[in-house]
């Protein structure tokens, strides 16, 4: 089981005894496939477009939840995808690549801001790294695991949160501009949270500390690798 | 239904009405204790969230990778030819080198070898089977042994069939020392001997014949007094 065929890799005891009885496991975005991975792993260019495709969301969303500005998130989002494809022969394509890619979209962007706010004192004096605030693992976690689930919402799901968070419509309004009735637009949205709720169950768990440098792919993986984590029941 | 999954479906519940909340712009949201669901609403609201990256982003970064990924391929040919380009820069002087360090050391080792000691010239006479013959013999001492240059002239080639053979005579009895045919005539043979030829009296050269015993001949061609 390797996770990409919309289950979840197991990766603790703790849930290997819950794979008896699996329901309602909401859709989880594409996983790209073994061989693409593999490609990936050997250098081809196709394949990193395909992992770019895939993965270009959430590593922005790292990337600004940790830089603050878009042409630092641009650059780290860069540094990000060059970096992965020089580790690319580190990476094991039986494992997920997403943990993989968040913790070197993290690391680089941490690199970024610490270059950016390094001070230039001129002449000969020694530079001294600036003293960046780390936004803690759960942060770029929340913002990677954020987009994974609204990448794996239907485009009618999305659209409904989208509408009340970012546009900050009312029901009423977003009633209004989809045409239908607001006791549609509050079911939908009913159902859109809790499918959203459910593919961030995950970030109850504690986040797993990550102090490996960029572009060394983890060891193992914590068991939330794909913002999916197995249910058994509900 | 373990606790982990109680656990799971209540942190569903909580978040799912809280997202219900938020979306109905309900004012006791932060009231309601869902403090812990700030991040996730937070993220919701970016526009990072919802706009992606910058779509020129996509080009730039796979330029890059081409590049990197034409740029490795020759570089690695590249490395391979400097290698090479390296080793043939190295291999004729490798062997310039190697080829002096042998003259160097072949010298060294021929002067310290005990080099041959002045001979000793002797002369030898035709008999009467061949009277118009001489030879010089120049015996000299080698580490190998006892060398004897024969120059010889006014001897006549051995007919075919046969050939000439050097020997010592002496009270301690006959040693052969080689055997020549001259046929060139002018030229010279050096012999080797086992023995001190001053240990014997007389050098004698045989006429051999070819299917014979190797034992000297009757047929004495030169002979030379070395006892003298």
């Amino acid at each position: 089981m390797d996770g990409r065929d919309g289950s979840h890799p197991i990766h603790s005891s703790r849930f290997a005894t819950k794979v008896t009885h699996v329901a309602a496991i909401p859709t989880q975005r594409n996983q790209l496939s073994v061989a693409t991975l593999t490609a990936f792993r050997k250098g081809d260019v196709n394949a990193f477009g395909e992992v770019y495709d895939r993965y270009a969301r959430p590593v922005w969303a790292v990337a600004v939840s940790v830089t603050h500005a878009d042409q630092l998130a641009q650059e780290a989002m860069q540094e990000t995808f060059i970096r992965a494809w020089q580790a690319a022969s580190s990476y094991d394509p039986e494992r997920d690549i997403g943990p993989w890619l968040l913790t070197i979209a993290r690391y680089t962007a941490l690199d970024v801001m610490r270059r950016e706010l390094r001070p230039t004192r001129g002449g000969h004096e020694a530079e001294e790294d600036a003293l960046v605030e780390s936004p803690g693992i759960d942060q770029a976690w929340t913002s990677w695991a954020v987009q994974e689930a609204l990448g794996s919402l239907n485009a009618e799901e999305r659209e409904i949160i989208r509408l009340s968070f970012f546009d900050d419509l009312t029901q009423v309004q977003i009633s209004e501009r989809l045409g239908l009735p607001l006791g549609t637009v509050k079911s939908r949205s009913h159902r859109a949270h809790r499918r959203l709720a459910e593919l961030l169950a995950h970030l109850r768990d504690d986040p797993v500390s990550d102090t490996r440098e960029p572009g060394r792919p983890p060891s193992s993986y914590p068991h939330r690798g794909t913002g999916q984590r197995r249910k058994e029941s509900r | 239904m373990n606790t982990d999954l109680r656990d799971d479906d209540a942190f569903v519940d909580r978040l799912t009405a809280y997202l219900d909340k938020k979306a109905s712009h309900a004012e006791d949201v932060v009231d309601a204790g869902v403090a812990e669901f700030a991040g996730v609403a937070s993220e919701l609201q970016a526009p990072a969230t919802w706009n992606g990256p910058p779509s020129s982003l996509r080009q730039a970064i796979l330029s890059r990778v081409r590049d990197q990924a034409k740029a490795a391929a020759p570089s690695k040919a590249k490395r391979r030819r400097s290698r090479w380009g390296r080793l043939a820069w190295a291999i004729p002087v490798a062997a310039v080198s190697a080829a002096i360090f042998t003259v160097v050391i072949v010298a060294v080792d021929r002067a310290m070898l005990p080099g041959p000691q002045p001979g000793e010239t002797y002369v030898a006479t035709g008999t009467q089977l061949a009277p118009g013959a001489t030879a010089t013999v120049v015996v000299s001492t080698n580490p190998p042994g006892f060398s004897l240059r024969v120059q010889a002239s006014g001897l006549p080639a051995a007919a075919p069939g046969s050939y000439y053979s050097a020997w010592l005579h002496g009270p301690r009895g006959v040693v052969p020392l080689g055997s020549f045919h001259q046929h060139q005539q002018g030229g010279s043979v050096t012999l080797w001997s086992g023995v001190d030829p001053k240990d014997y009296t007389n050098l004698v050269i045989t006429l051999q014949a070819e299917g014979e015993p190797p034992n000297p001949s009757a047929v004495v061609v030169m002979t030379a007094n070395l006892n003298r």
